[in-house]
Parts: structure tokens; C-alpha cells; sequence
């Protein structure tokens, strides 16, 4: 390091301390962004059905219509937009069950409906 | 916990976000970024407003900013002066000062969305410091506008993927607004000045 650099590092301690702090932290996000960029999976097609999703954000992110959804989940009760815990919670089945009977529907459809098929 | 917060966008919609938006320009630890994804998803399946999602993030964000600002000011302003009368200080804080007034709007205005980390701290240290109001919201709304639309954006655009952009989203924020404070905190180590008193700088 030039030394007229050093003198000014030693001249503002405090700031020099900052400044190596954050190019640490430039590194390590950088790393990651790599690692990410090396390692990442290639896009899965149909993103995995978890609890917090609604039938019809499942609907949508699986190119199935909403009405295929409706026939597994049942009409929601009130207007107040419905998760699948709580899906599950009103047809007195478990999220894992309810997420099974939506994945063979999605499979019974798509065997019936060739262009709703993913690539 | 992930599950949980995105729960919430569809059981509490636009509200959510709003409150999100508005405490994560506090510097509180809120995952504005994923629950405006969430928010920009499920109005992509039709389970949203797209025009209430962006509204309630934008003004959440926008008030937030005004909120930051106002606590600078109110709270950070003795501070600043107390630290001006310290000698070893007062050089580095002028001179902070001083660029920050000179590039007020495109210091807000970048540090709202390209480095949102950044953003609530320039909230706080713009109200302390006394930079122009109109200035400070001029940068707020043109800033929280982009970032808003950004993210709601790539939820509407990527519903399936949210999980995965809101981690490469994380860290591309953390990477810029890392570099971005290096390369600052470089030139107030290393740039020479020419008037330290006046706390002007060479340009």
C-alpha cells in the first residue's frame, strides 16, 4: 500500500475500520451471488405446493383453471381469501393430505388436457 | 416463519404490505422485499389487487421515508451538532454533510431502491442533518416509485419463483449497497481536500 495511504487509514481509524467492513461484506454477498449463480437448480416447472399458498395461486402457478381447483377444494365459505391450512382445516383433512388430492388432480387433468401439460 | 409471513398476504392483503413498506424504511427488520413479491404474486393468480398491492407498498414507503426523516431531525439533529464540536469528527461529518447536500435528490433516489439497504439510515442521517425537505422528497417518491414497481413486478412476473428471486434479490441488495458504501467511505478516507474549514471539497 502506498504510504501516503496508510498514513491517511491511520490518520482515521474509525472509518478505515468501516471501510474494510463493508468490502468484506461486498465480498460475501459477491461469493454468494456466484455460488448461487453456479449451484442454482435449473427452474422446476411446477413450483412445490406449501401451506400458505390459496387454491387459486396454485391454479395459477400450475396453468390449471380455477374451476379444476374448486372441484378439490370445495366453494370458501365467506368472501375472506382462504390458505390451504385452512382449506384443509375445513374439509377435516391434513395440509399434506389436501396437498396430495391437488396434486393427483392437477395429474388427472393434465392427462386430460394435453396443452396444460408443462414443456 | 417464512410460511407464516406469507400467510399473511393473503389474509390481510394490501394492509400488510403497507405496514411492511412503512417500518422497513425505519430500519426495522421487516422482509418488505419478500412480502411485496408475495403481494405481486397472488395478484398475478387474481387473488389481489395489483393496483391496491403497489398503492399500499407506495405509500407505506413513502410515509415511512417522511417518518424517518422527521425522527432524524427530531432525534439525530443534536447529535450532529454535538458531533460538529468534537475536532476529530467535525471534519468527516462537514464533509459528509456537504456531499450528501450536494447530491440530495440522487442520493434518495438511489438509495431507495438500487441500495434499499442504504435507504432507511439516509432517512435518519437526511432529517439530522438538514437536508432540504423538498429535496429528501422529490428523491422519496421518484425512488420508492421504482423500488415498489420492481418488486411487485418480478412477484407478478416470477409467482411461482418467489422464493428464489426474494434470496438472489437479497443478495444483489447486499452486494450493492455494500460496494456502494466502500467506494463512499473510500473517498472520504483517501480524496484529498482543498477547503477542510469550509467543508467543501475538491470537485
Amino acid at each position: 500500500m502506498p504510504r501516503r495511504l496508510k498514513d491517511r487509514m491511520q490518520d482515521k481509524p474509525l472509518l478505515a475500520g468501516a471501510f474494510a467492513l463493508t468490502v468484506l461484506f461486498c465480498l460475501f454477498f459477491g461469493a454468494k451471488l456466484v455460488l448461487i449463480a453456479l449451484h442454482h437448480p435449473p427452474r422446476p416447472t411446477d413450483p412445490p405446493i406449501a401451506n400458505w399458498m390459496t387454491p387459486g395461486y396454485v391454479a395459477h402457478t400450475w396453468h390449471v383453471p380455477k374451476e379444476m381447483m374448486l372441484e378439490v377444494v370445495g366453494p370458501r365459505p365467506g368472501e375472506r381469501r382462504e390458505t390451504l391450512d385452512e382449506v384443509a382445516e375445513r374439509l377435516g383433512i391434513t395440509t399434506p393430505e389436501l396437498i396430495a388430492r391437488i396434486e393427483t388432480a392437477i395429474a388427472d387433468y393434465r392427462a386430460t388436457h394435453p396443452e396444460a401439460a408443462p414443456e | 416463519m417464512t410460511d407464516t409471513l406469507l400467510a399473511m398476504v393473503p389474509h390481510y392483503g394490501a394492509w400488510i404490505v403497507l405496514v411492511a413498506t412503512f417500518f422497513s424504511c425505519l430500519a426495522l427488520p421487516m422482509p418488505s422485499s419478500l412480502i411485496m413479491l408475495a403481494a405481486g404474486a397472488f395478484a398475478a393468480a387474481g387473488e389481489l389487487s395489483l393496483m391496491a398491492s403497489v398503492g399500499a407498498a407506495w405509500g407505506g414507503a413513502v410515509v415511512g421515508d417522511q417518518t424517518g426523516y422527521a425522527i432524524g431531525a427530531k432525534g439525530g439533529a443534536p447529535l450532529v451538532q454535538r458531533l460538529k464540536r468534537r475536532k476529530k469528527a467535525a471534519e468527516t461529518i462537514l464533509r459528509a454533510e456537504a456531499m450528501l447536500h450536494r447530491r440530495g435528490v440522487s442520493t434518495v433516489f438511489l438509495t431507495r431502491w438500487l441500495f434499499s439497504p442504504l435507504g432507511p439510515y439516509v432517512n435518519f442521517v437526511g432529517g439530522a442533518t438538514d437536508l432540504p425537505w423538498r429535496h429528501f422528497t422529490i428523491g422519496s417518491i421518484s425512488g420508492e416509485t421504482v423500488w415498489v414497481t420492481l418488486y411487485v413486478g418480478l412477484g407478478f412476473a416470477f409467482a411461482g419463483q418467489i422464493a428464489e428471486v426474494a434470496q438472489i434479490a437479497s443478495n444483489v441488495a447486499g452486494f450493492l449497497a455494500a460496494g456502494a458504501m466502500a467506494v463512499w467511505l473510500g473517498w472520504l478516507i483517501f480524496h484529498r481536500r482543498v477547503h477542510p474549514h469550509h467543508g467543501g471539497t475538491r470537485r
